[in-house]
C-alpha cells in the first residue's frame, strides 16, 4: 500500500499539480504537431530540468512524455496526419471516422483509451516494476526477431485490400526501410551517393507524406464533391455503448502496450502496431476496420500509451532505457545525481512516487483536457477542404523541415505524398506499407545481429524458447484462420449432403 | 614595384589586420552562433553541445542554435559547416566520428581545415563483461587470445567500432566477432544474457546493472584509475595497454579570424566552467579536468586521429 499513499501524497501537493496540468498541455500541443515529438521536447527541456529539484524534473519529463504520445493521435484523426510515428495507425481508423462526421466520437474514443491504457500502464508499473524489468534481460535478437515476424504475420490481411496488394505494399515498406547506410555491413544501401539519405529516411517524413500529402491530393481531385457534416453529428462525443464495446480491446491492447514498452525496442510504435493486428485478427467484424471500427483506433491508442509506462520499467528498474524519450530521461537523472537501477525502489521511493504521481496525474489531465477538447477540436473537420488541407500541408512542410532543418526532408516528404496518392488510387491502403516500414528494419536487423551471435546457425533461433512461442503463435496466425475457413467450408458440405435416412 | 612600395604596402597592410582585428572581435557575434552536431535531437552529442554552450551566450552577448545534420558518421555535419564562411558564427562537434569521416574522405575538409576549439568530455571506456564469467583480466585476456569472441558495439563503421578494432590489436585476439547494436541499453542486455562476451562500455551505461551483480568491468581503459571507480585497475595494469575515451568537443573552421577565435575559446571554457555544466560532467563520473583549450584538444586529436589511421584500411574494406 505504500507506493500508493506516497503517489497520492505527491498528486495532493498544489505546486505538482499546477506542473502537471501545465507539462501536459505543452505536451499535448507538441505531441500534435507533426514531426515534433517527445524526444526533442525533453531534450530541449533538459538544461531547465536539471535545475529543477530532481524529483519535480523528472516528473517533468514523464509527463510531456506521456502527453506527447496521446497528442499525436489529435491530428491522426483530424487530418490524417500522425503527430508522432505512434500514432500512425490511429489514422486507420479514426480519420475515416472523422471523415464520415464522427470526429468527436473518434477524438473522445481516442482520449478514453489512451488515458485508460495509460493508468494501467502505470498501476502495473507501480505494482511490479522490479519484477517485470527482468523481463528485458531475456530479449535479444532472436526474440525480437520472431516477435516482429509475429507482428507481420498479419500483413496478408491488414487491410481489406486484396491479400496480393497487401503482401505488395508490405514489401515496399521493406525495401522503404533497408535504405540507408546497413547497421551489421556498414555499407550504403539506395542512398544513391546522396549524404541525406546515409542514415536512411525517417519514418516521420514517410508517414506526413503518405498520410497528410496523399490525402491533400486526393482531396484535391474532390473538390467539386460537397461533403455535408452537421456541426451537432461532429462534436458529439462517444456514447456509453461506445465506451462499453471496447473496454475489452482497450483491456488487451493494454497488456500488449506494456509487455512491448518494457522490452527495449522501438516502443510506441511497434506496440501500436501489434495491438492493432491482435484486434483485428480476433475481431468479428474484420470487415470494419480501416473503414472506421471503433477498436481499431481503441487498440492502437490504449497501446501506445500503456507503451509509456512500460519504456519507464526498465529506464528505472535497471538504468537500461527503452527508447529515445527514456534515454534523455535517464540521462536527466544522471546529471540529477540520481542513480536508476533495483536499488532504487529502496533509496528513492519518493522521487518513483514522484514519476508515478505525475504520469498518473498526465493521463487523468490529457482526458480532461481532452474531452473537453474534443467538442472543439472536432470543429476543424467543418473547415471547407480547399481552406483546410493547405493549412495542413503547410504544417506537414514544416514538421518534415524542422526535425533536422533540412529541405531534403521536405522534398521526400513531397516526393511520398505524390506516391501515397498514387498507390490509394490503385488500391494500395497505406497500413501494410507501414507495417513494412516499421517492422522491416526490426526484422531485418535482429536477424542479421543473430547470423553474428549464433555463428551463422539461424535454426538456433527455434532453441530459444521465447522465440520459438512467437514463431508458433505466428504460424497460428497465419494458418489458424485458414484452417478455420477450410472446416467451416467442409461442415457445411457435410451438413448439406444428403443423410441415408433421406428417403 | 619598388621594393620599399611593397614593403610599405606590406606594413600597411599588417597594421590595418591589426587594427580590424580587435574590431572584429567586437563585432562579434553578429547575429546568432550556430552550432551543428552529428546526432539526431537528444542524442550524446547533442545534449553535450547544449549544456557545453548554456551560458556562452550570455558570456558573448549572443543567442546559440542547435541544429542536427546526421548522416554519415559526421559527412553531413562537416559539408554543412565548410559551407559557411570561416567568421566563428558556425561551430561544430568534433570527436571520433569527425576524424573518422575527414579520414575516409567523404568530405573536402582535411585535419589541416579545422581547429578543434574546445574539448568538453573526456569519457573513458571501460572493459565490460558479464559478472562471474572470467575470474579475472588475465583469464580474460587468455580466453580472447585463444578464442573467438563476440564484441558487442554500434553501428559498424562508426566511433565504437573504431574502438573495438583497436581494441582487438592491443589484445591480440584471435578472432573478433564485431555484434552491432541500435543502442547501449541494447548492448548491456546482451552482456547479461550472454549472446556477446565483451562491450566497451562509459561508465554511466553500466553503473546499474554493475550494482545489481549483473556485469563487471575488468578494467579502464586510461592511464590513470577514476575517481568514481577507484577499485577498478587499469588496462595498464592487467595487460590490456590501450587508452580507449569518448571524447567530445567544439570546433571552427580553420581561417577564423585569431579574436574571435580567441573569444569564442575563452566563453566556451567560462560556459563550460559553470555549475550546470560540471553537474552534467559528473553524470558520468567526469570533472572539471575534462574541460581543454584548443592547445590539448588539438594534440589529444591529433592523437586520435593517427590511432584511427592504423585501423582504417580494415574499416573501409581494404
Amino acid at each position: 500500500m505504500e507506493p500508493f499513499l506516497l503517489v497520492l501524497q505527491f498528486l495532493a501537493d498544489p505546486y505538482n499539480l499546477f506542473i502537471i496540468a501545465a507539462g501536459t498541455l505543452v505536451g499535448l500541443i507538441v505531441g500534435a504537431l507533426p514531426g515534433l515529438g517527445s524526444v526533442i521536447l525533453i531534450a530541449l527541456m533538459l538544461p531547465f530540468v536539471v535545475r529543477m529539484d530532481p524529483t519535480t524534473g523528472i516528473a517533468l519529463c514523464a509527463i510531456v512524455y506521456c502527453a506527447t504520445t496521446y497528442g499525436g493521435s489529435i491530428t491522426a484523426i483530424l487530418i490524417n496526419t500522425p503527430g508522432t510515428p505512434a500514432a500512425a495507425m490511429t489514422t486507420f481508423d479514426g480519420f475515416p471516422m472523422a471523415q464520415k462526421g464522427e470526429a468527436g466520437r473518434a477524438l473522445g474514443i481516442a482520449t478514453f483509451s489512451s488515458a485508460i491504457g495509460g493508468i494501467l500502464g502505470i498501476l502495473v508499473m507501480i505494482v511490479a516494476t522490479p519484477l517485470l524489468a527482468r523481463v528485458a534481460y531475456h530479449f535479444g535478437p532472436a526474440e525480437f526477431f520472431a516477435l516482429a515476424v509475429f507482428g507481420m504475420s498479419m500483413l496478408a490481411s491488414i487491410s481489406g485490400n486484396s491479400m496480393v496488394k497487401n503482401f505488395i505494399g508490405g514489401a515496399f515498406g521493406l525495401l522503404l526501410a533497408t535504405v540507408g547506410t546497413d547497421l551489421t555491413t556498414g555499407i550504403e544501401r539506395f542512398t544513391f551517393g546522396q549524404a541525406d539519405l546515409y542514415e536512411g529516411i525517417a519514418v516521420v517524413q514517410i508517414m506526413i507524406g503518405i498520410f497528410a500529402g496523399g490525402e491533400l491530393l486526393r482531396q484535391a481531385t474532390q473538390t467539386k464533391v460537397k461533403r455535408e457534416l452537421v456541426a451537432e453529428g461532429v462534436t458529439k462525443l462517444p456514447s456509453l455503448q461506445d465506451f462499453k464495446a471496447i473496454w475489452r480491446t482497450v483491456l488487451r491492447a493494454t497488456g500488449i502496450g506494456t509487455f512491448i514498452g518494457i522490452l527495449p525496442a522501438e516502443g510506441g510504435k511497434v506496440a501500436a502496431m501489434i495491438a492493432y493486428n491482435e484486434e483485428m485478427r480476433w475481431s468479428k467484424h474484420k470487415d470494419q476496420f480501416g473503414k472506421g471500427a471503433i477498436e481499431g483506433l481503441a487498440a492502437p491508442e490504449a497501446a501506445n500509451n500503456a507503451a509509456t509506462g512500460g519504456t519507464m520499467v526498465p529506464t528505472l528498474a535497471l538504468g537500461i532505457p527503452g527508447g529515445g524519450s527514456t534515454a534523455i530521461i535517464l540521462t536527466a537523472m544522471l546529471i540529477l545525481g540520481l542513480r536508476p537501477g533495483p536499488a532504487l525502489f529502496a533509496e528513492q521511493p519518493d522521487l518513483l512516487a514522484g514519476i508515478f504521481g505525475a504520469m498518473l496525474g498526465a493521463n487523468i489531465c490529457f482526458l480532461i483536457y481532452g474531452m473537453v477538447g474534443a467538442k472543439f477540436f472536432s470543429r476543424i473537420t467543418l473547415i471547407p477542404t480547399t481552406i483546410l488541407w493547405p493549412c495542413v500541408i503547410c504544417l506537414a512542410a514544416l514538421g518534415a523541415f524542422s526535425l533536422q532543418q533540412s529541405m531534403f526532408d521536405v522534398g521526400v516528404m513531397v516526393f511520398f505524398a505524390i506516391l501515397g496518392f498514387f498507390l490509394n488510387r490503385h488500391g494500395f491502403a497505406p497500413a501494410p506499407i507501414v507495417m513494412g516500414l516499421i517492422l522491416g528494419e526490426l526484422i531485418e536487423t535482429s536477424l542479421k545481429q543473430s547470423y553474428l551471435i549464433y555463428d551463422g546457425n539461424l535454426w538456433a533461433i527455434l532453441q530459444q524458447p521465447i522465440a520459438l512461442v512467437f514463431l508458433l503463435l505466428s504460424v497460428v496466425g497465419i494458418c489458424g484462420p485458414l484452417i478455420a475457413k477450410a472446416l467451416g467450408a467442409w461442415r457445411a458440405n457435410q451438413a448439406a449432403l444428403p443423410t441415408g435416412n433421406d428417403e | 614595384m619598388p621594393l620599399s612600395k611593397q614593403i610599405t604596402g606590406a606594413l600597411a597592410g599588417l597594421a590595418l589586420a591589426a587594427a580590424a582585428a580587435p574590431a572584429l572581435a567586437e563585432g562579434f557575434p553578429d547575429g546568432p552562433i550556430e552550432v551543428i552536431n552529428n546526432s539526431k535531437p537528444g542524442g550524446g552529442s547533442d545534449i553535450f553541445l547544449r549544456f557545453a554552450t548554456e551560458r556562452a551566450g550570455e558570456i558573448l552577448g549572443g543567442d546559440f542554435l542547435h541544429l542536427s545534420k546526421t548522416g554519415g558518421v559526421a559527412t553531413n555535419t562537416l559539408k554543412y559547416a565548410a559551407g559557411k564562411p570561416a567568421d566563428g558564427q558556425t561551430l561544430f562537434i568534433v570527436n571520433a566520428g569527425t576524424a573518422l569521416t575527414m579520414m575516409r574522405g567523404t568530405v573536402d575538409l582535411t585535419r589541416d581545415d579545422i581547429i578543434p576549439l574546445v574539448r568538453g568530455t573526456v569519457d573513458p571506456e571501460f572493459v565490460v563483461v558479464k559478472a562471474g564469467r572470467f575470474a579475472d583480466a588475465a583469464e580474460f585476456i587468455d580466453y580472447v587470445q585463444n578464442n573467438s569472441v563476440k564484441q558487442a558495439g554500434t553501428k559498424v563503421g562508426g566511433n565504437p567500432h573504431v574502438s573495438a578494432l583497436i581494441f582487438r590489436n592491443a589484445l591480440e585476439m584471435q578472432n573478433q566477432v564485431y555484434v552491432p547494436f541500435e543502442k547501449s541499453g541494447e548492448i548491456i542486455i546482451n552482456v547479461i544474457n550472454g549472446n556477446v562476451d565483451v562491450a566497451l562500455l562509459n561508465f554511466d551505461e553500466f553503473e546499474s546493472q554493475a550494482k545489481a551483480g549483473q556485469v563487471e568491468a575488468l578494467a579502464i581503459l586510461t592511464p590513470e584509475r577514476s575517481a568514481n571507480s577507484p577499485d577498478i585497475p587499469t588496462g595498464h595494469e592487467v595487460g590490456m595497454p590501450v587508452d580507449i575515451e569518448v571524447v567530445r568537443g567544439i570546433g571552427v573552421l580553420k581561417g577564423t579570424p585569431e579574436p574571435v577565435i580567441a573569444k569564442l575559446e575563452a566563453a566556451l571554457i567560462q560556459s563550460m566552467n559553470s555549475e550546470g555544466y560540471l553537474e552534467y560532467l559528473a553524470g558520468s563520473g567526469q570533472d572539471a579536468r575534462s574541460i581543454a583549450g584548443r592547445e590539448v584538444f588539438g594534440a589529444q586529436f591529433d592523437r586520435m586521429y593517427d590511432g584511427y589511421q592504423a585501423v582504417a584500411k580494415e574499416l573501409m574494406g581494404g
